[in-house]
């Protein structure tokens, strides 16, 4: 662990090598925006909502969750609260970032935390353990991703008017098969499975009571993470 | 407010909600004792979270995002990007739907 403690670096060589390093992610992030895109051009978001969405929000489950429950008009703080509770593996993920940025501005900490994804925080805390002394990477990685995020959300939205039946492509399947995705990564093994079925349960009975809006989200999320929290490791 | 208004505010608190996800953690970090209940919750939460997102989206929409979220995963394992995992549960769940 000798070279966490490697001096805190923040430079534009940083921002370049995050950059170049992250350009086939861009490209998935490029996908993943479009298949975005064509959700909310199927919900009626316009091209400029879409597009600022994805820009500001920055964060692809909990946009698609809010397709998934959006209304005309929204609701405000539900999907405000929604946004939060489903990024709130963020707040972990930042802690882990601290003692690398704790020492910089904060305007450059920030800049970092900003442009924290799942995908350049697992690979910082990577290059962090091999000794990476530059945080800046972590801005060039996101960047390059954001790009490919909302640029995507753009081309996605233009061609999402044009499919009439979103079932056809299978459009629908983008968000079970998105969250699927993120199974593998999560799965706390066999014998800790409990916070798992407590959740699955929780949601579906909050589903039942409440179908409209996201609380079986939270309500679920938290269940299973006290359940969790409660029993021994 | 008018309709569109409330869309931009809608996006504007999902911002605001993720933007104090991405900071918070970095000013918590300190307040959060190392092996308590709260460290073994928190590590819990992303995956309580996503079964709580998929349950009800599979209890109401039967086989097909079942076999989308099964195919997601097998797919995933075999070493394939995840982006690609994503377009070949749609394209399998379409493909289904065209045959049956």
């Amino acid at each position: 662990m000798k070279t966490d403690t490697a001096p805190t670096i923040f430079t534009w060589d940083g921002i370049r090598r995050g950059a170049r390093r992250f350009l086939p992610l861009a490209f998935a992030s490029f996908l993943g925006g479009t298949g975005f895109g064509i959700l909310a051009s199927d919900l009626g978001l316009g091209l400029a909502q879409a597009m600022g969405m994805s820009a500001l929000v920055f964060a692809g489950a909990s946009q698609m969750v809010a397709m998934d429950v959006w209304t005309f008009p929204p609701a405000v703080l539900g999907l405000g609260a929604a946004a939060f509770a489903i990024n709130i593996r963020h707040v972990v993920m930042g802690a882990a970032l601290r003692p690398w940025l704790k020492s910089l501005p904060l305007l450059r900490s920030h800049a970092a935390l900003l442009m924290m994804t799942d995908a350049n925080w697992a690979q910082a805390m990577v290059e962090r353990r091999r000794g990476e002394a530059d945080a800046a990477i972590i801005v060039g990685s996101g960047l390059v991703m954001w790009f490919g995020w909302v640029s995507g959300t753009g081309i996605g939205q233009l061609v999402g008017g044009v499919i009439d039946d979103p079932r056809t492509f299978g459009i629908d399947m983008i968000v079970p098969a998105f969250f699927a995705l993120t199974l593998p990564a999560l799965w706390p093994g066999v014998r800790r499975l409990h916070p798992w079925i407590v959740a699955a349960m929780a949601a579906a009975l909050v589903h039942v009571v409440l179908p409209d809006g996201t609380w079986h989200v939270v309500v679920g999320g938290l269940a299973g993470a006290a359940v969790g929290g409660l029993s021994r490791e | 407010m008018s309709e569109d208004g409330l869309v931009w505010a809608a996006i504007l608190a999902m911002a605001v909600a993720t933007w104090a996800t991405r900071i918070s953690g970095f000013w918590l970090m300190g307040l959060v004792p190392e092996g308590g209940f709260m460290r073994r919750a928190l590590n819990h939460l992303p995956g309580a979270l996503v079964i709580s997102i998929l349950s009800p989206i599979v209890i109401d929409g039967g086989w097909a995002p079942a076999a989308a979220v099964a195919v997601a995963v097998v797919i995933l394992r075999a070493g394939v990007t995840a982006t690609f995992a994503m377009f070949g549960a749609m394209g399998v769940v379409a493909l289904i739907r065209l045959l049956v």
